[in-house]
C-alpha cells in the first residue's frame, strides 16, 4: 500500500509538474530517514542535515527518466550512502560513532520532547544502548537489517533492495543478528 | 531467554518510534525542498506519450508477474499439479477412450494397475470381468462410430476382449486350488452370468458391422462362452469335491442359462442374417447365390445340431451325468458358433467377391430354425469355405 502511494506520487510529479506530490513523499518518509542516520551519526545536525541531503537526491533522481520502484527502499538507500561517505569524509568508523551518539544524545535532550517519560526514557536509552552496543559487535549490515526490520518495519524485499542484497539473505542476516543478540544476552543473569 | 529479547526488542522499538527529529527542522526543510522542487521543474507542458509512459510505469509493478512465478512456492505448487492434477486429469480423460485412441494404453494400463492392487484372485476374476464389460460397452460405441477405420478399432476391441477373457479362464483355474468352495461357487457364478451377458451383448452390437468386423467379435463371442463353460466346469468340479456347497440344483441352473444364452445368439445370428433366408428363394439365381445355398445349407444344418446337443445336455443333467452333460455343452457351444461362423464367412464373401447381397437381401422375416437335421461338425464348415472362395 506504501508503495502504490509512491509511487502515484512519482506519477504526479512526473506527469503533472506537480512540486506538492513531492512535498507528501518528503512528509511520509522524513521520520524514518531520520531515525535510520540518527544513531548511525555523531550529532543531531549531522543527521539532519544527511536527510535533508537524502530528499535532495531522490528530487534530482526523479528529473532523471530513471524509473524508481519503491521510493522508500531508495531513500534509504541514498541515506545510507550519504552515512557512508561522512565517515569516510571525516575518516572515522562507524563503529565508534555509537558511542558518540549517546554521548550527544545525553547532552542535547531534543529528541526527546516528552519530560514526564523521562525516567523511563532513561532506562530505555540504557537498555537500548546495551542492546546496541551489542549490536556493534555485529557487522554493519547486521545492525542495518535489525534497525530497518524492528524499528521501521520493512520488508525482507525492501531491506534486500536498501542492502543491495537479495531479499532471502537479508532475511538469513535477520535471523543470524536476533542470534548474534540472544547469544549475547544469554550470559548476563 | 527468547521472551527477554522479546521485551528487550519492543522497548527498543518504542524508543526508537518516539525518537523523532524536530518540528521546526522538519518544516524548514520542507519548504526548502519545496521550493528547490518547485524551481527545477521544467515549465514545459507535458507530453501524452510521457503521460503515459508515466501510466505503465505507475501500473507496472502489479503486471509483475514473472516476479511471483518464479517464487518456491509456486514451483513447487506447479510441479504437485503436473504430477497429480496432470496424471489424474489424463486417466480421467484415459478412461473414456477408444479403441486406437491415443489414450486407450493408458486406459489398460490403469486396469493392469488395479488389477495388480487386488488382493486376492476372486478380487482380480471379478474385476477381470468389470473389465470384460467395458470392453463391450467400448464395442458399442466403436460400432456407432462411422469413422473410417472402424474395422480396425472393432479388432483390436475384440482382441482385447479375449485377451481378458482368457485371463479370467485361467485365473477361474488357479482359483480352484487356492480358495474356499464358497468364493469359488460365487465367483465361478458371476462369471458365467457376465460372460453370457458379454455373448449376447455382442451379438446386439453386431447389427450395424460389417461381415469382417463381425466374425472377429463372434472370435470374442467364441472366447467368452469358452469361459462362461470353463465356469461351468470349475461349478462342477467344486461340486464334485464340496457337494454340500455347490448343489446339484446349481449346477443344473448354470448349465440351463449357459444353454439359454447359447441359443438364442445362435437364433439371433441366424435369424438376423437376411441372406441366409432369401437364398432358399433364390435357388435359382447364378453360381455365387448356389454356393451361397449351399453354405446356407451347412449352416442350418450346424445349427439343428448344435440345439440338438444342447437338448441332450440338459437331459444328461435331469439325469446327473453331469460329465457328460458338460461334455455335450462344450460340444453344443461350439456346433452353434460354427454356425454363425458359416454364415458369417458367406456374407463377407458374398460383400468381397461380388456386389451382388444387397440385391438379394429383401426380405428378412422367417427364421430358420427348424430347418433339416443333417449332421456337420466345426471342420467341415471351415473346409466348405474355400471352396466357395474359388467359385466367383
Amino acid at each position: 500500500m506504501t508503495q502504490l502511494v509512491d509511487r502515484y506520487l512519482l506519477y504526479r510529479i512526473r506527469a503533472k509538474r506537480d512540486a506538492e506530490a513531492f512535498a507528501k513523499i518528503y512528509d511520509r518518509h522524513v521520520e524514518s530517514i531520520f531515525r535510520f542516520v540518527v544513531y548511525k551519526l555523531p550529532k543531531k545536525e549531522d543527521a539532519q542535515d544527511v536527510t535533508a541531503e537524502a530528499f535532495t537526491r531522490l528530487w534530482q533522481t526523479i528529473q532523471q527518466p530513471k524509473q524508481i520502484t519503491n521510493v522508500r527502499a531508495f531513500l534509504y538507500q541514498i541515506a545510507r550512502n550519504l552515512v557512508a561517505d561522512f565517515y569516510r569524509k571525516f575518516e572515522q568508523s562507524p563503529i565508534e560513532s555509537i558511542d558518540v551518539t549517546f554521548e550527544s544524545d545525553n547532552t542535547s535532550n531534543q529528541l526527546y520532547t516528552d519530560k514526564g517519560r523521562h525516567s523511563e526514557q532513561i532506562e530505555a536509552r540504557s537498555e537500548l544502548s546495551i542492546v546496541l552496543g551489542q549490536l556493534d559487535k555485529l557487522k554493519e549490515d547486521y545492525r542495518d537489517v535489525l534497525a530497518l526490520r524492528l524499528i521501521d518495519g520493512l520488508s525482507f524485499q525492501e531491506i534486500g533492495t536498501i542492502l543491495g542484497k537479495e531479499a532471502g539473505h537479508a532475511r538469513v542476516i535477520y535471523h543470524r543478528g536476533l542470534k548474534a543478540i540472544k547469544q549475547a544476552n544469554e550470559p548476563t543473569p | 531467554m527468547s521472551h527477554q529479547l522479546l521485551n528487550k526488542i519492543r522497548l527498543i522499538r518504542a524508543v526508537a518510534r518516539r525518537t523523532k527529529p524536530d518540528a521546526t527542522w522538519i518544516l524548514s526543510t520542507r519548504s526548502t525542498l519545496l521550493m528547490q522542487a518547485k524551481n527545477s521543474m521544467p515549465v514545459a507542458a507535458v507530453e501524452k506519450k510521457s503521460v503515459i509512459k508515466e501510466w505503465v510505469k505507475f501500473f507496472a509493478p502489479i503486471f509483475a508477474v514473472n516476479k511471483w512465478v518464479r517464487t518456491p512456492v509456486t514451483a513447487i505448487a506447479v510441479i504437485m499439479l503436473a504430477i497429480f492434477g496432470g496424471s489424474l486429469l489424463s486417466v480421467s480423460a484415459a478412461e473414456k477412450s477408444l479403441p486406437g485412441d491415443l489414450l486407450y494404453s493408458v486406459k489398460l494400463a490403469t486396469e493392469q494397475a488395479r488389477l495388480a492392487m487386488a488382493k486376492n484372485p476372486q478380487d482380480k476374476v471379478k474385476l477381470k470381468t468389470e473389465f470384460t464389460e467395458r470392453r463391450v460397452d467400448e464395442m458399442k460405441q466403436v460400432v456407432t462410430s462411422p469413422e473410417a477405420g472402424r474395422t480396425g478399432r472393432v479388432i483390436q476391441t475384440a482382441e482385447a476382449l479375449k485377451r481378458d477373457l482368457h485371463t479370467i479362464k485361467q485365473q477361474l483355474g488357479d482359483m480352484q486350488g487356492q480358495s474356499t468352495p464358497q468364493t469359488v461357487k460365487e465367483t465361478a457364478k458371476i462369471v458365467d452370468e457376465k460372460s453370457n451377458a458379454v455373448v449376447q451383448a455382442l451379438q446386439e452390437s453386431k447389427g450395424g458391422m460389417t461381415p469382417e468386423e463381425r466374425i472377429k467379435v463372434t472370435e470374442a463371442q467364441v472366447a467368452a462362452s469358452d469361459t462362461s463353460v470353463k465356469a461351468i466346469e470349475v461349478l462342477v468340479d467344486t461340486h464334485k469335491t464340496a457337494g454340500d456347497v455347490v448343489t446339484e440344483q446349481d449346477v443344473a441352473d448354470v448349465v440351463k442359462s449357459h444353454n439359454e444364452a447359447v441359443a438364442k445368439t445362435m437364433a439371433q445370428a441366424v435369424g438376423m442374417n437376411p441372406n441366409m433366408v432369401t437364398s432358399t428363394v433364390s435357388m435359382s439365381l447364378p453360381v455365387t447365390n448356389k454356393t451361397m445355398a449351399s453354405s446356407t445349407a451347412v449352416a442350418i444344418e450346424q445349427v439343428t445340431e448344435a440345439q440338438k446337443t444342447l437338448t441332450e445336455a440338459d437331459q444328461l443333467v435331469a439325469e446327473k451325468k453331469i460329465d457328460e452333460a458338460v461334455e455335450k455343452i462344450k460340444i453344443g457351444t461350439q456346433q452353434a458358433f460354427a454356425a454363425q461362423k458359416t454364415v458369417e464367412l458367406n456374407d463377407m464373401q458374398l460383400s468381397s467377391g461380388t456386389s451382388t447381397p444387397a440385391t438379394a437381401s429383401t426380405s428378412t422375416s422367417s427364421t430358420t430354425e427348424g430347418a433339416s437335421s443333417t449332421t456337420s461338425t466345426q471342420n467341415k464348415t471351415t473346409n466348405s469355405n474355400p471352396t466357395t472362395t474359388k467359385t466367383p
